[in-house]
């Protein structure tokens, strides 16, 4: 539809409904006024309105709280499966000397007699094993600090969540 | 309407709040008009003017409770639409099924065939036959009273898409009557004009219900 014929239908369409709801716009009521009047001034005054600041609503407080509680529950049991899944970790291998073996002065026999050689273990030098020390200890001890930082950070979101509400109103 | 030299709705309202008797008089004296005109259109019959006594008397009793997040007008027109609906609800003879509400997505139930008694009627009683209720109200508020769409959506309980499709549909039925209207006017068929029935009397007092809630 063309944008100016839309607009001029809208301009006719609210003249006519504003003309006609105009026709009967309903006067002041003095004797309706009283009436109003007299009604709110026998109710009981209202409470003022509460403090912009102290404004939370109930259900805000409650999902602050559930958050914090969530998550110091999830960093707790985090802290359970990781000191598990530490404890099962498999220890740093043990240090085994290699055995040479020695080619048998006796004559060759039937290779298939030869029983096999045990296999070669490596043995870890210095700086691995020091590295896979401190890995251990590491992982082992990673959440203690933030398990700290948690504890802090749930405590400072508990203290502005206030637990002071305004009275209830009966409507 | 106050003038830009006196305070506006809210500033009476916030003063109100303070204790201010005379303030929330003058509330009243402003806003009794507009609220008893909306009220009688879906409200039973002969009682608007109750309505609107017990509107302005639960709005005192909430006064703490505005916190000017939205113009005291539609805080106020709120209370009383749902009000006026819980009325119609007491008013319903037990057993009749209330009409279902107009449903987001889906068309209200079919405009009545325009008879040629229809076709000279105004267009305000067309509305009342061919819209539901909310709908009716949704017209009613944005073209009488004037209100923005996040508003009237207040006031109605619906999203501002919602209440722009509301609007939209609405028009096209509307304009639709218009144009049968105006084509009356030309021919001189048009009826004396005379108070057009309200919605409720439009409709047999089986205004839809959708659940109201108490401020």
């Amino acid at each position: 539809m063309n944008p100016n014929k839309s607009n001029e239908k809208e301009a006719r369409l609210h003249a006519r409904l504003t003309a006609e709801a105009a026709v009967d716009r309903p006067e002041f009521s003095e004797r309706l006024h009283r009436r109003i009047m007299q009604s709110v001034s026998a109710a009981p005054r209202p409470p003022a309105p509460a403090p912009a600041r102290r404004r939370v609503a109930l259900g805000f407080g409650l999902a602050g709280l559930a958050a914090s509680a969530a998550l110091v529950l999830g960093v707790w049991l985090a802290r359970g499966v990781d000191q598990d899944s530490t404890a099962e970790q498999p220890s740093p291998p043990r240090l085994t000397r290699d055995v040479a073996v020695e080619p048998s002065p006796e004559p060759a026999l039937d290779p298939r007699d030869v029983p096999e050689a045990s296999p070669a273990v490596a043995t870890p030098p210095d700086a691995d094993r020091v590295a896979a020390l401190v890995d251990t200890t590491f992982t082992g001890s990673q959440w203690a600090y933030l398990d700290h930082d948690i504890r802090l950070m749930a405590g400072m979101v508990l203290d502005h969540i206030p637990f002071e509400f305004p009275e209830a109103d009966a409507p | 309407m106050p003038s830009s030299a006196s305070p506006t709705d809210e500033e009476l309202a916030r003063r109100a709040q303070a204790g201010c008797m005379a303030s929330f008089e003058e509330l009243v004296r402003r806003l009794q008009g507009p609220l008893v005109h909306f009220l009688r259109q879906t409200a039973p019959p002969d009682e608007a003017d109750d309505l609107a006594q017990d509107t302005f008397l639960r709005a005192y009793e909430n006064l703490h409770r505005y916190n000017g997040s939205s113009r005291f007008g539609t805080w106020l027109f709120t209370i009383g639409r749902r009000l006026c609906l819980n009325a119609n609800r007491r008013a319903r003879p037990a057993g009749e099924a209330p009409l279902p509400d107009a449903v987001e997505g889906h068309d209200p139930s079919p405009p009545q065939v325009a008879s040629e008694r229809e076709r000279h009627a105004r267009l305000w009683q067309v509305a009342a036959r061919s819209l539901s209720e909310p709908e009716y109200s949704v017209v009613w508020l944005h073209y009488v009273e004037g209100m923005a769409t996040a508003e009237i959506g207040r006031v109605v309980g619906r999203s501002r898409v919602a209440v722009k499709t509301m609007l939209f549909r609405s028009r096209r039925k509307l304009m639709e009557a218009l144009d049968e209207l105006e084509q009356d006017d030309r021919r001189g068929r048009r009826p004396p004009l005379a108070a057009p029935p309200t919605h409720k009397a439009a409709t047999g007092g089986r205004a839809e219900l959708p659940g109201g809630v108490e401020p």
